[in-house]
């Protein structure tokens, strides 16, 4: 039969081997014997020798010899019927399935490199196929029978009779008329010829001789051949050294082709499983055909629809149920495995045939043809040509002999009349045409070319258009194979296409047409008209066709050469082929071609062609069980970013989930599998770790320590860096060593280089964010953190694997570290939502923290819930730029080790608590604080210390009241310039106190008061404790953080300013105006009591009886006391000075020690009192050296204070007074409801004479306020000794008027601008207006 | 009753900016096609680089059909092609289309904070194509 697969043919042997000599044969019952002993039939035994090994000669009809080279005889069995619609459709379709080339090769287009098969082994398959199912047509003879074989074995005792009989078998088929199949190429006179078969171990060779004489002379000499075959003996292998010469040739599938009769059908299912399955199938493909039919009405197909295959499977059931191979039908074309057919195909063929005989058969075909058939066809060719010749010129009819000269005929024109003329088989066109094919089979194209030129002219004349497209095609090929293809003669193919398909509509011969051309154009490089014809041949008709044909024509875009090259254009036609194939069934040649289309649109952003690529994947990837691909195909389509709408998600969603769970199910080692949504924000994960626990007391607040969810604040980190450093150093008693932070918090802001230390028994908290980027809601159930611990003995713990470990050893990995975390979450559609866990190790090793899993299913159906995991990314760490500087040469990039933790045994653990404390104050309020120290562990702590960002806010009551003399006290008394001191105590001493040890499991409380600064606002105050932690540990000590968060509300104003209040004795006055500032707007109403007035000074005290109250218009009765100041009401008083007489500042100064601070403040302080509340207030005395005065008149380095700014604060001495203010004060919220009692103090400083000072007053730090002072008092007259200088020097200095005329006259420019002072002054000087309240003394 | 998807195509054959118009109203029009436009457009981009050396014009008109789809497609001096993949003759709309959304994406190109070949989200040039195709490709 036909051979244009496996060899490697060219164009021009595909053409000549289509068009080869067709040669019938017949064989006797008893010839078929003798070939079937070599499991061939007798047609093929001649496959592989059907090619001449020698050129032949032929004479044409002007006597000049031509030589046919490689002259291929077509042997085809008499008997061979082309199959049935149905059952070629079927083979049409086998062919396609069974032919399958995993081998790819790699083309680069526009830099994208291209998986392509090597070759389409399908299409070549399915091309054979096609041609061979073909029915011989009318209008051309190239498919009918030449010549007949008859065989005869030589074993028959009646040969002769047998032959006999075997002639009128074939002359009656010869002589039918109207012709039936198979038809004959020059019926009138056919050539049988006579062979007889010999088989060399059976018969007696001198018998056969005789038998074949008998024949010669009956049927003549030339007719007759004799060939010895079956030299070996049957049954053995005949030569393991030869190859099987047949195996390439034999294709079996179409067995039942011989079995039309009915007789017994060969391709009946072979196993019992096929057999059910095909007829259970079968009412419910019956039941289907109807709705699908009624689906093929329903308008045109859309060109990517989903798939039809079913559609198309129900077609040809449909067909095939009034079809007698209904059985044959292969119901799954997908099954892909070996059927029994291909069994019987590996026996061995020829195993008989010794080399000998092999050399007879090859001999045979070429005697046969040098001697039978081309003596025949010369004669064939002479007969015909004499009838053109006679004919030439007489018309068949007068109407045609007009036409031929009036109609300008075109093919399409008169579209309606194709069947109008009828040829005889005597007719000189049909001669013609003949004559054409009989040239060009044998290879003599010049000639072809000629006769189907003159008969295409002839059949366009009689517009018989069948026979015109016939003529063009062939003609067109002529011209291929003579070599002199050009322009026109392509047209004359392209003409013949259209011809074909437009008017005959004749979609087979179109397609073959086509085929042929593609050929032809392909040799000549003309691959964009290949593609163009290949694409007009896909019709909605067959979708197998359309899809091989669009393939074909994919790879044609894609071979053009480079500039040309259509890769684009590739890509859409190898989707549609794949469309094309997912209808016909085909499922892997679909999945194929989208697969191959996707590299080209991969990460293209083309989101919907690639959406729907990935889903048709994921689809036929599902039926062909390749599920893994599948699956990812499907995780694909829920990628972040898609543009399909919520309902195609869902639907993604469910098929993902039920291809993972199919999956999972069918090969369970894979394990927990990552799932694809939903993700990960995989820098959104923070570990927290060293975090003590909580511990729950009434009335206590445990310290805030540090949140895993504390935004990083690198200012705020540096401060509680800066107070570890100096706790540290305090802590190791100046001994030497590097500094390095601890770090508890690990995010993507805070890198974990170091690998992270955790706590056996302590909990290690994470936090994780998880996207859901798809359209519909997703719920997470059973979620667990996914973790491996690496004990220290090297074994290997993982809830991982639970599922797979027996009971006990998966409860032993579950009681190896605790987990806590939220069991389920719902997200809706494109939500984020941070899950928290807290994971707390039982033991101790390496801990891994390597996802989470979970069961992930659509909220719309939780049922279908899939298990896998989400896995944590180590991140990289993009090194900062200092460390880039020094660590040039290291790699830049290093990985974080946030999941991976070294887990260490116990330590001990302090948990601390505070009494409450209000979260608004208001300025200068001072609140007591209980601290609540408890050690948890089982060791006792040795050293606590406590360390304050802010040391001015608080004042422990711990402290031993006999501590040193701050140094701004100190150097208020003798000059300190001199005094070596060294900058970092100074301000260690001052951040840094140490609290009592504390034995294991005891506690002990600590109480402290706590003011609010002097300025409204957020307030933070830290307080940061350490405590050591037995040698030998991976730590040395641990810390605890605390920080309070204040408001800080407005409340109480003040300035103060001391003056000369009696010019004449030169008694100092201190004016004092105080304002309530309370906004009654926020619903909180404050009052506020002046308690006392106190004055620090060295050298003045206040008049205890002297308090002229000059505004007390804003003065009224309060809830508890007489005189309260409400809101945003104002007073003012006026106090005296006198002399500090018992000051004993000369003694302290000439004491060789210092005294107390108690001494101290006891010696300088002053007290009045001016309009007490009625309660009594239980803040501390301001004598006390722990109270908020000493912290005042203390100054506070700044940490990153200059050594040169330290010496210059500590060298100088500023002469001030300090008045303290005491109030209270009660605030009532929500109309009375809600009550506070306040106690607070302010605090003036007082430098010079008729300089007012504030509180609240600027923003200056007691610190930089000295320097700046200092600087501006350097610039002037030098830093002046004594308080109120001026006033000293009234008091001290001789009454010369003058002199002090002179000193007023200098600050009068200070003053004089501040009407509202003079008026006051003038006030003051008219007694009338001041009323005492203090009575006065004497 | 007309469909017309507009794209532009960067150039790594990515599209950066996306619209459908069309005069069917949306409950009705059928989701499949948008992936096809996408194949249609995508394929016709070979056809425009064949095209855009042969003609001094940006616009190319009809360079390529797919049963009852045209392509039409237009050509920037920077070689960002425009195509509209449409399902009607309408030559003359086509064009004035594509030379306003010419202009407007000039505009946008010069905007400091666009990459060129990245996807076009300003609401500003949705705005504008939105009239644009009401203006020329709807009417």
């Amino acid at each position: 039969m036909l051979q244009l697969t496996g060899q490697n043919y060219n164009a021009r042997d595909i053409i000549k081997n289509i068009f080869s000599p067709l040669i019938g044969v017949l064989s006797s019952p008893l010839a078929d014997e003798a070939c079937q002993r070599n499991n061939l039939t007798f047609v093929e035994l001649l496959q592989p020798f059907a090619k001449l090994p020698n050129d032949a000669h032929f004479r044409d009809v002007s006597g000049t010899s031509v030589s046919v080279r490689g002259l291929r005889l077509n042997f085809c069995d008499v008997d061979w019927r082309p199959p049935q619609t149905v059952l070629a459709r079927k083979m049409l379709n086998d062919s396609v399935t069974n032919a399958h080339n995993d081998k790819t090769k790699v083309v680069t287009i526009a830099d994208m490199d291209l998986e392509l098969p090597t070759s389409e082994p399908w299409f070549e398959q399915w091309r054979e196929t096609f041609l061979t199912v073909q029915f011989p047509a009318e209008h051309e003879f190239t498919r009918h029978l030449l010549s007949c074989l008859l065989i005869l074995s030589s074993a028959d005792p009646q040969i002769v009779e047998t032959a006999h009989k075997l002639t009128q078998r074939v002359q009656q088929m010869q002589s039918i008329t109207p012709q039936k199949l198979p038809k004959w190429f020059h019926p009138s006179e056919v050539l049988n010829s006579y062979v007889v078969l010999h088989e060399a171990r059976q018969g007696d060779l001198s018998k056969a001789q005789q038998a074949f004489e008998m024949l010669k002379s009956t049927f003549g000499d030339s007719k007759c051949f004799l060939i010895s075959i079956n030299s070996n003996e049957g049954g053995q292998p005949a030569a393991q050294d030869m190859q099987d010469l047949w195996k390439d040739y034999i294709k079996r599938q179409p067995k039942s082709t011989l079995a039309q009769e009915g007789s017994s059908d060969p391709s009946a299912p072979k196993s019992p499983q096929e057999a059910t399955s095909a007829v259970g199938s079968m009412p419910a493909m019956q039941m289907s055909v109807l709705q699908e039919q009624e689906q093929d009405v329903v308008g045109m197909l859309h060109p990517l629809s989903p798939m039809q295959e079913s559609a198309t499977d129900a077609l040809s059931t449909r067909l095939s149920i009034s079809s007698e191979s209904i059985a044959s039908q292969n119901i799954n074309p997908n099954v892909w495995a070996a059927s029994d057919d291909v069994a019987a195909d590996n026996a061995p063929h020829g195993s008989c045939l010794g080399a000998k005989d092999l050399e007879n058969l090859r001999h045979f075909v070429q005697d046969y043809a040098v001697r039978a058939l081309i003596p025949y066809i010369e004669h064939l060719v002479a007969i015909l040509s004499e009838g053109v010749t006679q004919k030439k010129g007489v018309s068949k009819s007068l109407l045609s002999a007009t036409k031929r000269w009036f109609v300008t005929s075109k093919p399409g024109a008169g579209a309606n009349n194709q069947n109008a003329v009828i040829y005889t088989n005597e007719s000189a066109e049909l001669q013609t045409r003949k004559l054409g094919d009989l040239y060009f089979m044998f290879g003599h194209y010049n000639l072809a070319f000629q006769a189907y030129h003159q008969a295409k002219r002839d059949f366009n004349a009689d517009s018989a258009w069948q026979y015109y497209a016939g003529a063009l095609e062939m003609a067109a090929l002529s011209a291929f194979q003579l070599g002199t293809a050009h322009r026109k003669t392509y047209d004359y193919m392209e003409d013949a296409i259209v011809c074909y398909l437009t008017v005959c509509k004749l979609q087979q011969f179109a397609t073959r047409a086509t085929l042929l051309s593609m050929e032809c154009l392909k040799t000549a490089r003309l691959y964009s008209e290949v593609a163009k014809q290949l694409i007009r041949m896909t019709s909605e008709e067959s979708d197998l066709r359309s899809a091989l044909l669009l393939e074909q024509a994919a790879y044609c875009f894609l071979i053009s050469p480079q500039p040309r090259a259509m890769h684009r254009k590739y890509a859409f036609h190898i989707v549609l082929a794949g469309n094309r194939y997912s209808r016909a069934g085909q499922r892997r040649h679909a999945y194929r071609c989208y697969r191959q289309a996707y590299q080209v649109f991969e990460k293209r952003e083309w989101s919907l062609a690639e959406d729907h690529i990935q889903y048709t994947v994921a689809k036929q990837a599902y039926q062909l069980k390749q599920l893994e691909e599948s699956s990812r195909s499907f995780a694909h389509l829920l990628r972040p970013g898609s543009q399909q709408n919520a309902q195609q998600q869902a639907n993604f969603l469910k098929e993902y989930l039920q291809t993972q769970n199919e999956l999972i199910r069918r090969s369970p080692e894979l394990g927990l599998v990552p799932h694809a949504l939903p993700q990960v924000i995989q820098s959104s994960i923070r570990v927290l770790t060293l975090v003590p626990p909580l511990t729950a007391q009434p009335n206590i607040e445990p310290a805030s320590n540090l949140n895993i969810n504390s935004p990083f604040q690198p200012g705020d980190e540096a401060i509680w860096h800066k107070l570890e450093e100096m706790l540290v150093i305090t802590a190791a008693s100046n001994k030497p060593f590097v500094f390095k932070p601890s770090r508890y918090l690990f995010t993507q802001q805070q890198p974990a280089l170091d690998i992270p230390l955790a706590i056996q028994g302590e909990p290690i908290e994470l936090a994780v964010s998880l996207a859901n980027s798809v359209k519909c809601g997703v719920a997470l159930t059973d979620i667990d953190l996914l973790w491996k611990l690496t004990l220290d003995n090297g074994e290997e713990l993982s809830n991982g694997n639970l599922s797979t470990s027996d009971g006990a050893s998966s409860a032993a990995i579950q009681a190896a570290v605790k987990c806590q975390c939220p069991v389920n979450i719902e997200l809706a559609e494109q939500a984020t939502e941070t899950l928290h866990f807290r994971l707390t190790p039982k033991l101790t090793g390496r801990l891994n923290i390597l996802g989470l899993f979970c069961r992930v299913a659509a909220l719309t159906d939780p049922a279908t819930s899939l298990l896998g995991y989400l896995k944590f990314e180590t991140q990289r760490v993009k090194p900062s730029a200092e460390s880039k500087k020094s660590t040039q040469s290291l790699s830049q990039t290093m990985l974080d080790n946030r999941l991976d933790l070294r887990l260490i045994p116990q330590l001990p653990a302090l948990s601390i608590g505070f009494s409450s404390v209000p979260s608004e104050m208001l300025t200068g309020e001072i609140v007591p604080v209980t601290i609540t120290l408890r050690n948890l562990g089982i060791a006792p702590i040795d050293e606590i210390f406590v360390a304050c960002d802010n040391p001015r806010s608080i004042t422990l009551l711990q402290k031993e009241s006999q501590q040193p003399l701050p140094l701004a006290m100190l150097n208020s008394l003798r000059n300190l310039s001199n005094d070596k001191l060294v900058k970092d105590k100074e301000i260690r001493g001052q951040h840094v106190c140490s609290l009592p040890p504390l034995e294991a499991q005891q506690a002990q409380t600590v109480p402290m008061w706590l003011q609010a600064p002097h300025k409204t606002g957020n307030f933070q105050l830290r307080l940061l404790f350490y405590y050591s932690v037995p040698g030998g540990a991976a730590i040395k000590y641990r810390l605890v953080r605390h920080i309070w968060q204040l408001q800080v509300e407005s409340c109480l104003e003040a300035e103060a300013t001391c003056i000369i209040s009696n010019v004449t004795n030169g008694e100092l006055g201190l004016d004092i105006k105080l304002k309530n500032v309370n906004n009654e707007q926020k619903n909180v109403s404050t009052e506020v009591y002046i308690n006392t007035l106190s004055l620090y000074s060295k050298e003045y005290k206040l008049n205890p009886d002297k308090l002229f109250i000059m505004d007390k218009m804003g003065i009224s009765a309060g809830q508890a006391g007489e005189h309260s100041l409400k809101s945003q009401k104002s007073c003012s008083f006026q106090g005296r000075l006198q002399a500090n007489q018992d000051s004993k500042d000369e003694e302290f100064s000439q004491q060789a020690t210092m005294p107390s601070i108690k001494q101290l403040l006891a010696s300088r302080l002053s007290h009045l009192k001016i309009m007490p509340m009625d309660r009594i207030s239980d803040l501390l005395p301001l004598e006390d050296p722990r109270s908020f005065l000493a912290n005042e008149e203390t100054i506070f380095f700044p940490t990153n204070i200059s050594t040169e700014d330290f010496n210059a604060i500590v060298a100088s001495y500023l002469p001030h007074s300090t008045l303290a203010l005491s109030w209270s004060a009660i605030i009532s919220q929500d109309e009375g409801r809600n009550e506070r009692l306040v106690n607070g103090l302010h605090f003036i400083k007082l430098y010079n004479l008729y300089e007012t000072g504030n509180c609240p007053s600027g923003d200056l730090s007691a610190a930089s306020e000295v320097l700046l002072r200092r600087k501006s008092k350097d610039g002037e007259k030098g830093p002046s000794k004594r308080e109120f200088q001026l006033s000293e020097d009234k008091i001290a200095g001789s009454p010369d008027p003058n002199e002090q005329y002179e000193v007023f006259g200098d600050e009068r420019e200070h003053w004089e601008p501040n009407e509202n002072y003079i008026g006051q002054r003038c006030l003051l000087e008219d007694e009338s207006f001041v009323m005492p309240v203090a009575p006065a003394k004497g | 009753m007309s469909t017309y998807y507009f794209v532009i195509v960067g150039h790594n054959d990515n599209p950066i900016y996306e619209k459908e118009f069309s005069t069917v109203n949306k409950e009705l029009r059928k989701e499949d096609h948008r992936h096809l436009s996408q194949f249609i457009a995508h394929a016709a981009l070979d056809l425009v680089d064949e095209h855009k050396w042969k003609t001094a014009n940006m616009q190319l008109k009809s360079i390529d059909r797919f049963n009852q789809w045209f392509v039409s497609a237009f050509i920037t001096a920077s070689q960002i092609r425009f195509i509209i993949v449409h399902d009607n003759k309408n030559d003359e709309g086509i064009k004035n289309f594509f030379n306003e959304m010419y202009e407007t994406y000039i505009k946008h190109s010069m905007n400091a904070f666009y990459k060129i070949n990245t996807p076009i989200k300003s609401t500003m040039f949705e705005k504008k194509s939105e009239i644009f195709g009401r203006k020329y490709l709807l009417s």
